[in-house]
């Protein structure tokens, strides 16, 4: 493979399956490099676990607010800098997270939201199985985590599809398949134009909703989160529009494409791997370290950045204030020095010390709403398990931060089968 | 480690530089890298794990090694019945 032409910075390299042989070949060889955008921007890459984790460690050293949101070099969220809670610093940033605070602890989330996510994953894997043949992450991985997101904030049934389609706009703009919405008058130009048209305007058409949302939410409170940003309080000021509106984008879009792709990626690596699924099947108690592997193995979050805000060494190397870093936790799933036989997905690995969420203060808030889609999602699977069969190629999304699939056609071979109990 | 009534284990050690305890959502019982292990001859004193604090040891056991003894260290309030308080650090705080 030729790792002088891998390019980190490219999509079409990056959701290739020769990323993780490429990220392999910078941890042995070269654990912080150096890239260079098609726009001639340059960043360090930083590959290795134990970088990584202290540079998410240390906020005040490396800057979330002073950075890009990542590669692909678009604006869409940029402008919400210091308001987003994705690109806030210390100390605005916990203060945010805190209003989130009972809404998404692991206990809260289980018995807020786990009957609902059985009830609707069942649903999903009844009808694709009815059905015979369909889109797994279209019909089934995809539909789970959007159902559950928008009822958590609040979004009316009647307004999902077209906040689903902004979501993905907002995301995967490079991706001509998200970028249907778009005016057709605003589709020319170069491929990275187009890009940033779709995601200015998803970000626009977003706000408008979400404006609306709140101004209700404030006069007609509700039990959702639309209601806790609407009528939030930070250090005695009440949040303005624009930050309750950032953050309602954040919180929607954040849950959308990462837990698709990870149940997807994951339920396609136990498909490859006959001997794991039997075991799983005959032994259900498995899918809670299963769905830690599912994290590790898809890492739907494959990169972010930061900022250094002081003179710092990592590894003999002395970075500059205003130096760019992208940190690759796809690479730190994969550490060899932390992870025995990493290239080999186990579904019994423990312990799985896994970066997929992130850590330290930006660490995902959504976490455990994560983990319940996923554990339920698997566990509804199981009855059908040993009869399905991929059918044809998996499809990718077009992205730098969220490539995971977007397309995998599946053949559901009979109904549901029973379980070891 | 000198301590002040009624703060936590958590900021304690924070504040003290300590490393091995990380507490990196503020003490809010959110992230999981603030665990200890109470030392047996203390744990009767340090009171029970609340249910959301068994819920994050829960969630934190597919990543770490969680022990009868183990507590979330923002959980444990400091006071006088504890001056001489023993606890262990794990090997590593990967956090949930």
């Amino acid at each position: 493979m030729d790792h002088a032409a891998f390019d980190l910075t490219d999509p079409d390299c990056v959701t290739t399956d020769a990323v993780h042989s490429h990220l392999k070949y910078l941890r042995e060889t070269a654990p912080i490099s150096r890239i260079t955008s098609a726009s001639g921007r340059q960043y360090w890459a930083l590959v290795k676990y134990r970088d990584i984790m202290r540079v998410w460690g240390d906020p005040q050293t490396f800057s979330s607010e002073k950075a890009p949101i990542s590669l692909s070099e678009h604006a869409a969220f940029d402008s919400g800098r210091g308001r987003i809670m994705i690109l806030t610093d210390p100390p605005r940033h916990m203060k945010q997270r805190n209003i989130f605070k009972s809404r998404f602890a692991p206990r809260g989330v289980k018995l807020d939201w786990e009957g609902l996510t059985r009830r609707i994953a069942r649903r999903l894997y009844e009808e694709a199985a009815e059905k015979g043949a369909c889109d797994f992450v279209a019909d089934v991985a995809g539909k789970l985590p959007r159902a559950l997101i928008c009822e958590v904030m609040g979004v009316a049934p009647e307004d999902r599809p077209r906040i689903e389609q902004l979501g993905d706009m907002s995301v995967a703009g490079h991706d001509p398949e998200y970028q249907k919405l778009l005016p057709a008058d605003e589709r020319v130009g170069t491929p990275e134009e187009i890009a940033d048209r779709c995601q200015a305007f998803a970000m626009r058409e977003m706000a408008a909703y979400f404006g609306e949302v709140i101004a209700d939410r404030r006069k007609n409170p509700r039990e959702d989160l639309f209601t806790l940003l609407a009528n939030a309080v930070i250090d005695d000021v009440p949040l303005t529009d624009e930050e309750a509106i950032y953050n309602c984008v954040l919180l929607l879009d954040a849950g959308l494409d990462t837990t698709r792709n990870a149940l997807s990626g994951g339920i396609r690596a136990l498909l490859a791997d006959p001997d794991q699924l039997a075991m799983l099947v005959e032994d259900p108690t498995l899918v809670r370290s299963a769905i830690e592997e599912f994290l590790r193995w898809t890492s739907p979050a494959f990169h972010n950045l930061r900022v250094v805000m002081r003179e710092v060494e990592i590894r003999d190397h002395v970075f500059q204030p205003g130096e760019l870093l992208t940190l690759w936790g796809v690479s730190a799933n994969r550490d060899e020095e932390i992870f025995p036989n990493a290239d080999r997905f186990d579904i019994t690995r423990w312990p799985n010390e896994h970066l997929a969420f992130g850590y330290g203060e930006h660490a995902c808030i959504g976490a455990h709403l994560a983990r319940l889609e996923l554990r339920v999602g698997l566990e509804e699977a199981l009855p059908y398990l040993r009869h399905i069969e991929v059918t044809g190629p998996i499809e990718r999304m077009r992205s730098l931060s969220v490539p995971g699939i977007k397309h995998m056609p599946v053949r559901f071979g009979v109904g549901p089968q029973p379980v070891a109990a | 480690m000198e301590a002040d009534e009624g703060a936590t284990l958590r900021d304690t050690a924070v504040a003290a530089g300590l490393p091995g305890i990380a507490g990196v959502c503020g003490g809010n019982m959110m992230c999981g890298t603030c665990h200890v292990y109470v030392d047996q001859a203390w744990l009767d004193r340090t009171g029970e794990r609340s249910e959301d604090e068994e819920a994050v040891l829960d969630s934190l056991s597919l990543r770490a090694e969680v022990k009868p003894t183990s507590r979330l260290s923002c959980q444990i309030r400091l006071s006088a019945k504890l001056d001489g308080l023993v606890v262990h650090l794990p090997k590593s705080q990967p956090g949930i």
